[in-house]
């Protein structure tokens, strides 16, 4: 027999996490009903979060966006909002079935996996909250939360995106290829044709976000040129030299930062 | 769990297990056998239903979360049960019923999107209906039939 606890409030919430630390957490419900599939035992305590309104929304302001952990993709790409001051991420988010966008919160996204949709948040600064009881309130780089267990009783809440800063520029493809999709999502920050800050980000299904540091030290390096692209290809090599990145796609990926770069310059 | 919501416009009060996964529920307490059980997976979209007018694989979601939802199957798709839907017509028109498995999930998805503002083009419709999938692979009488709805 399960035992649902709806809490109404994160502090309701984070009691409920101390008192029963081996509780399995509710949000859209697909892990949960995963697990139940696999003819696993039910959990004993389930914590629903749908009852707790304190992280549902979306807030746009001038320092920045607030999504609330519960937010579901359908939510974010439905917004018009978010649709105009941040379209590299709604892009990201409006990719696959429409049956799984409305269960998929972007709290489970920043915590887990979904390549799709990480590299978008990753290139654009995105830093996740997390509240405890036992730990104070703390906000973490989306990219440091990536195969990290949140602490005991700790939990998501919402998911930050800086304001976008004049002359900021972004990008995001999904590259359908053989042996496995390839997203990139990228921002930069141009000034006088120069590129100032440069975040460039690629998911695939066994590499969800990876930074390639190469490309952006180039781009950062000074005015916009074609060096970054030879960069990006040895950097695929680099982080995947089992090669589960097609060459097709790597191709691809290549050609759109190029026409992104021409585009820029 | 005692839970209460409205299935087709009728409401229902069910004591249920809270995980049990909806399409459970209302194929085999409310006898709606319309949506149909697949791959129970994630995958093949012939459970999908409407929560609150968003369309939901009911294989996916706890019974537990529609407490005081709305939820639409294929069985409420008119309100007269002897007249077809714009969307069955169309789909009737262009054979696109196949062996039939697949078509409460694609009315139910059609549906959706039928309601959504702007109707999507032929090609934004391929990617939409990526979640649902025919096993008489009959996709480009389904696409027509979708089409020729949306327009």
């Amino acid at each position: 027999m399960t035992f649902l606890h709806r809490p109404k409030s994160i502090k309701e919430l984070l009691k409920t996490r101390h008192d029963l630390p081996d509780a399995m957490i509710l949000a859209g419900g697909a892990g949960v009903m995963k697990a139940l599939h696999k003819r696993e035992e039910p959990p004993h305590d389930v914590i629903d979060l749908s009852g707790i309104e304190e992280i549902k929304g979306i807030q746009v302001g001038r320092f920045g966006t607030w999504l609330g952990s519960m937010t579901t993709l359908h939510a974010l790409t439905d917004d018009p909002l978010m649709r105009k001051h941040h379209p590299c991420l709604t892009e990201a988010c409006s990719h696959g079935p429409p049956q799984v966008r409305a269960r998929v919160s972007i709290g489970g996204i920043a915590s887990g996996h979904r390549y799709e949709v990480l590299p978008a948040l990753m290139a654009l600064g995105a830093r996740v909250e997390f509240r405890g009881q036992q730990t104070p309130q703390r906000r973490d780089r989306v990219q440091d939360t990536l195969n990290q267990t949140p602490a005991p009783g700790e939990v998501v809440v919402a998911v930050h995106l800086p304001p976008q800063v004049e002359g900021e520029q972004v990008l995001f493809r999904r590259i359908q290829g053989g042996s496995g999709d390839v997203v990139i999502a990228g921002r930069l920050q141009v000034s006088e044709g120069r590129v100032t800050q440069a975040a460039l980000v690629i998911g695939t299904p066994s590499q969800p976000g990876l930074h390639l540091a190469p490309v952006e030290e180039a781009l950062a390096a000074g005015p916009i040129s074609a060096r970054p692209i030879a960069l990006m290809e040895q950097a695929y090599v680099d982080l995947d030299p089992e090669g589960t990145v097609s060459s097709y796609a790597r191709a691809a990926s290549a050609r759109v930062l190029r026409s992104w770069l021409e585009h820029l310059s | 769990m005692k839970l209460t919501c409205r299935v087709n416009a009728k409401k229902e009060v069910l004591d249920v297990e809270p995980l049990t996964p909806l399409i459970e529920v209302l194929r085999d307490r409310l006898a709606l056998i319309g949506a149909h059980q697949g791959c129970t997976g994630d995958n093949c979209g012939a459970c999908t239903v409407l929560v609150n007018d968003v369309p939901v694989y009911a294989c996916q979601v706890p019974v537990c979360q529609v407490d005081g939802a709305e939820v639409r199957t294929v069985e409420g798709l008119t309100s007269d049960p002897q007249r077809l839907a714009p969307l069955q017509e169309a789909l009737a028109r262009a054979g696109a019923t196949a062996c039939g498995f697949c078509t409460p999930g694609m009315l139910m998805i059609g549906l959706a999107l039928r309601q959504r503002q702007p109707r999507p083009g032929p090609e934004e419709l391929r990617e939409l209906l990526s979640g649902n999938l025919c096993r008489c692979t009959g996709y480009e009488a389904i696409v027509q039939a979708m089409v020729e709805v949306m327009e």
